[in-house]
């Protein structure tokens, strides 16, 4: 019975893994807490520990769990149907099958129970797969996957066990099964060829992974599921369509903030990565857009130094932090960094751009699931204008003052303007490039003035834009500011902004994140998908750009910073791991098994050229040195042909012995024994050569008895060698040489008897 | 035993084609997707394909599988087949491995679950003879789905066994055979010279070389100057001999009457060598099945035999009744009912339905 105990707990392992993948695939702690907890707890309360049966019983209460189960499939299929939103389907099936596996964790006496214990937990593992991509995720698939050979396996023994049985059976032998004939040791065969299973499937697995073609551009999901779990970055803000949006607690990436001597630290304040600078509006389409970056550069990453992203080089022995970005969930092209990034490193060799007039980088690499795993940036905060200058590649033109294309927009700004005390700055001054300092303080003054108004009581911040209605042909933003004055991050900013550029400020919306939630045990900051953030830069020098934010506080934004939990702890020891899996494992794209394909195949190819090359040169060498000549080569031949025959002598030696250990039963130590009754062994192979074959659970003696029924004469010389080898290997008795020859001669003897009997056979 | 003439087959079967099309559609969305968990799952569902198709094949390789089998059997009674199973691999240890008669429907399969590395084991199974004759066995099939049941391995060699089935006997009331001589005597005596064998003195006749000299009647031998010996009388057995009428008729007999003629035959063999008679049997229809009347057990299973082989699909002969059956000990077994061969001599007629009447009822 303990190899059935053991198939069962097993299996129950197996459904908590699948369980606990799924509740992690839906980044769900209560949820992973109920499932386990109730799984593990069905083998307690179901008594799964008793012997199978061999009929149903006690099914009415499965019938009815499964029907109601059934029942809130199909309600739930006719819900996503009414959502017309394809991507609830899995995870409505994923909840419907764990739904039933919990049931039928906690019936499960028959053989069928476990049958369908397995599949349901392999369905949940699927639409666990199918639903995330982490690393928690996939060490549980990983797990349940090997764990699923096992079980798989010794269900089938089961069945056998199961099929065999009687009633006077039940219950006893391996797995339970009474009549079905077992080895001598069948446990230790079962785990030994469990083990090599889950090695070949491992390295077939492995194999497959690495040799399987990847789609360079993935057209997303099966049946229009989900194509990922992570989040795109947009690279616009549109006003168009107002809605509720959720927040999502989401990790996208990860932050570690250097200090200039190379240790971690919080930064003071909150912590601005910019993503995308967005500068024009488009009234028609209410959108704001960013500007077709004219002089792009280059820099390509080798993924061990920094490389520098400005034109000549940088100090960075002053006043330069280092910005170490891990990305989790997000999947972007877009570098996000802090003010000013002055060099660059990647995980893996990548190419960035960088658009010298706003400093925002971008990679090339956006083929994949998410382009980059991490790198590390380092930034001058307070960037001099010579350092500035180097990075924008030279003094940057001075444009004209920038206008908005929405009327009424100036109008208010003006009204605003008046109604803060500053009346004066509403028009913009002629020929103010003459007087650039001039600009940039009432640049500063106005975005001020916006800014305070904006973050006053008159505006609210709210998520839910249900009763954001657009009236007509009227400018979202204009709504925003004359009538609704409630909204989110975008809004604000893209009203700060639209009020500035309506009065000639230079300003621009830059859309990012914030990192506020630092974790001191991590020493980092987890910035999550709640955290993306839209604000305000304003020019206020040739190089200089503020960031200024009209966003009024929101309680849910405060920074958590102060909060510290036994999680951050744990980060420690997950983040080197989540890391690895996302550079070698997640990342592993099309490119990359390109690129390791092509290492792969360079490096066979040079291994092989060389060892052909050095080939050649010891034959040259021999060749010249030793003028040997005919008989040299001879001798050689021979040399070799002996070394030959000598290693297949010591093979065979290796194999008798070998042999003779395991029909002996001793240890390797046991040379002596190996060697003097080596003469049974022979025995026993003359008698197999003549198809008497001992079996394994008969004695030496009861099978020499064995052998003088059928084989008189043989049996009889059999007989001798038994006692023989009893006495050896029992009676502590050593023989000597002559001794050693009486054997081995009645070896022969024996040889000559069976060669005589079957000679008469024939006849 | 090594196997001869292996044919190794490949089955797929429904769990199978389950798992194949499962593993398509997980590789459809790794394709489409390109997401590494959905690759990694869907490599190891085709490493587990791969996997159960190598294991299951390098384990049949070494299954090495003799059948023993008893060379006689009896209609409706089970057979025992035995099935000894080795395994011959140096790796590969046999699990869960299935064991039948590819074309023997009526055989049971045996289950093996494990055997060890040059281990054997011996399974057995039941097969219940339906038709008398020659049970031939042609081959023997292993199978196999270990380790998950997705790929069905199975191995055929050729073994021929041959086992004859006798008729079926049934159990006859203790008193049929007295039922069918009442009034026909039955038992005689005879005359022997074997000192404790006989009883009674019979008479006297001349010597002959041979006779014991315990024998010799001295007195009456001196009387008459020439040797005489005793003869002593003495009861003989009890003879009972059966006459199984399966001579060309009109209308002709169904097969299955006559088969019931033939089991009636052996039952009342049956019967009358375990009440102590002396047996023969004669087989008319077919030459050469005249078989003298004997009380051994032996002599009862060949006769057994001789109506094992009776093919009713060979010609036959249209001797008449011979006048030696002719007697009050013999009896006429006929398939069907037909009073003018019961009217022909002084013999016990029955028809093969008398059977029923004759059989024992349990209570």
């Amino acid at each position: 019975m303990s190899a059935w105990l053991s198939f069962r707990r097993q299996a129950l392992c197996f459904a908590l893994l699948a369980l606990g993948a799924f509740a992690l695939s839906q980044q769900s702690v209560v949820l992973f807490v109920l499932v386990e907890v109730i799984g593990a707890a069905s083998w307690f309360v179901a008594r799964a520990s008793r012997a199978p049966i061999n009929s149903e019983i006690r099914e009415t209460p499965l019938r009815l769990a499964t029907t109601s189960v059934v029942g809130l499939i199909i309600v739930a299929g006719v819900w996503v149907y009414a959502k017309d939103d394809s991507t609830l389907l899995p995870p409505a099936i994923g909840f419907a099958v764990c739904l039933l596996l919990l049931f039928r964790l906690f019936v499960r006496r028959t053989l069928s129970g476990e049958r369908q214990l397995l599949m349901l937990s392999s369905v949940v593992l699927i639409v666990a797969v199918l639903e995330a991509n982490d690393l928690l995720v996939a060490a549980f698939v990983f797990v349940a996957t090997m764990l699923g050979v096992s079980c798989v396996i010794q269900y089938r023994l089961a069945a056998v066990a199961f099929a065999s049985r009687t009633n006077g059976a039940v219950g006893r032998g391996w797995f339970g099964g009474g009549l079905s004939p077992v080895g001598a040791t069948p446990s230790a065969d079962l785990k030994r060829t469990i083990r090599v299973a889950l090695g070949l499937i491992f390295a077939i697995t492995l194999t497959l992974f690495v040799l399987f073609p990847r789609n360079p551009n993935p057209t997303g999901g099966l049946f229009a599921l989900r194509s990922s779990h992570s989040t795109e970055f947009p690279d616009h803000i549109s006003l168009m369509s107002p809605q509720r949006l959720e927040p999502s607690q989401r990790e996208m990436l990860s932050v570690q903030w250097l200090g200039p001597d190379g240790d971690p630290l919080a930064a003071p304040g909150v912590l601005r990565l910019r993503g995308v600078i967005l500068e024009l509006y488009d009234a028609a389409t209410s959108t704001w857009t960013t500007r077709a970056a004219l002089r792009q550069r280059f820099v390509i990453s080798e993924s061990d130094d920094f490389q520098t992203l400005a034109t000549r080089p940088v100090d960075e022995r002053f006043n330069t932090f280092t910005q170490r970005v891990l990305i989790r969930g997000l999947r972007s092209d877009v570098i996000l960094s802090a003010w000013a990034p002055v060099t660059i490193r990647g995980d893996t060799a990548q190419v960035y751009t960088i658009d010298p007039r706003t400093l925002s980088l971008r990679t090339m690499d956006i083929d994949s699931a998410g382009p980059i795993v991490g790198y590390d940036l380092r930034v001058q905060p307070f960037a001099s204008d010579s350092v500035l200058a180097a990075l924008y590649r030279g003094e940057p033109r001075i444009p004209p003052h920038p206008t908005f294309p929405v009327e009424s927009i100036r109008v208010e700004a003006s009204r605003m303007l008046a109604a803060s005390g500053h009346a004066d700055l509403t028009s913009a001054p002629e020929g103010a490039g003459d007087d650039p300092a001039a600009r940039w303080a009432r640049n500063l003054r106005i975005a001020r003035a916006f800014e305070s108004e904006l973050t006053s009581d008159r505006f609210r911040y709210t998520l839910d834009l249900r009763d954001f209605v657009r009236r007509g042909e009227r400018d979202p933003i204009d709504l925003f500011l004359t009538e609704y004055r409630f909204g989110h991050c975008e809004y604000f900013a893209s009203a700060l902004c639209a009020l500035c550029q309506s009065v000639g400020v230079d300003a621009r919306i830059v859309t990012g994140f914030l990192a506020r939630d630092y974790q001191s045990a991590a020493a980092r900051y987890i910035v999550r998908e709640s955290d993306a953030h839209a604000w305000v830069e304003i020019r206020t020098g040739r190089f200089q750009w503020t960031a200024v934010d009209a966003t009024p506080a929101d309680d849910s934004a405060q920074s958590s910073s102060d909060e510290e939990s036994w999680t951050s702890i744990l980060r420690v020891l997950y983040d080197p791991f989540e890391r690895v899996w996302q550079s070698q494992v997640a990342q592993f794209d099309a490119r990359a098994q390109n690129a390791l394909m092509q290492r792969s195949s360079e490096r066979v190819g040079a291994t092989m050229r060389e060892g052909w090359a050095a080939l050649e040169q010891i034959a040259m060498r021999t060749g010249e040195s030793a003028r040997i000549g005919l008989a040299g080569y001879i001798w050689l031949g021979s040399v070799l042909v002996t070394v030959v025959f000598s290693v297949a002598a010591a093979l065979m030696a290796r194999r008798t012995r070998l042999r003779a250990r395991r029909a002996l039963g001793v240890t390797r130590r046991d040379r002596a024994a190996i060697r003097e009754a080596g003469f049974y062994v022979e025995a026993l192979d003359v008698l197999v050569s003549h198809g008497i074959r001992r079996p394994s659970n008969v004695s030496p003696r009861a099978f020499a008895a064995f052998v003088r029924l059928t084989h008189h004469e043989a049996g009889e010389v059999f007989s001798q060698i038994v006692e023989r080898f009893y006495a050896i290997r029992f009676g502590a008795q050593h023989p000597d040489a002559h001794t050693r020859a009486d054997d081995c001669a009645r070896v022969a003897q024996l040889r000559r008897a069976l060669s005589k009997d079957r000679a008469c056979a024939r006849l | 035993m090594r196997l001869k003439r292996a044919r190794h087959r490949d089955h797929l079967h429904w769990p199978g084609i389950i798992f194949v099309l499962l593993t398509l559609l997980i590789g459809g969305a790794a394709l489409q997707r390109g997401e590494s968990l959905l690759i990694w799952v869907f490599a190891s569902l085709l490493a587990w394909i791969l996997v159960s198709g190598v294991i299951s094949g390098w384990m049949m390789m070494g299954v090495r599988v003799r059948r023993v089998a008893p060379a006689h059997g009896e209609v409706g009674v089970p057979l025992r087949l035995r099935y000894e199973v080795s395994s011959c691999s140096r790796f590969w240890p046999i699990f869960d491995l299935r064991v039948f008669e590819p074309r023997r429907p009526d055989c049971g399969a045996v289950s093996i679950m494990h055997c060890g590395l040059n281990e054997s084991v011996v399974g057995e199974s039941m097969c219940v003879p339906t038709e008398r004759g020659l049970l031939v066995l042609t081959a023997v099939q292993t199978q196999s789905g270990f380790p998950f049941g997705l790929l069905l391995k199975s191995v055929e060699v050729a073994q021929r066994t041959e086992i004859l089935v006798r008729p079926r006997c049934v159990v006859l009331r203790r008193d049929a055979l007295r039922r069918l001589f009442v009034g026909r005597g039955g038992e005689g005596r005879t005359s022997s010279i074997e000192r404790g064998a006989a009883e009674e003195f019979h008479g006297l006749r001349d010597y002959r070389t041979g006779d014991a000299l315990r024998a010799v009647a001295w007195r009456r031998s001196a009387s008459l100057a020439a040797l005489v010996v005793i003869e002593r009388s003495a009861p003989a057995p009890r003879r009972l001999s059966i006459a199984l009428d399966l001579r060309l008729a009109e209308p002709p007999h169904t097969p299955a009457q006559e088969e019931r003629a033939i089991s009636m035959t052996a039952s009342l063999l049956r019967h009358g060598q375990q009440m102590g008679w002396e047996i023969g049997l004669r087989v008319l229809g077919f030459a050469h099945t005249h078989t003298s009347a004997r009380a051994s057990q032996q002599h009862l299973l060949d006769l057994l035999d001789q109506l094992a082989l009776i093919d009713l699909a060979q010609p036959r002969t249209r001797e008449n009744l011979d006048a030696s059956l002719c007697h009050a000990k013999c009896v006429l077994i006929t398939p069907a009912e037909t009073s003018a061969r019961a009217s022909a001599g002084d013999f016990v007629a029955l028809s093969a339905a008398a059977i029923e009447t004759l059989q024992e009822r349990p209570t």
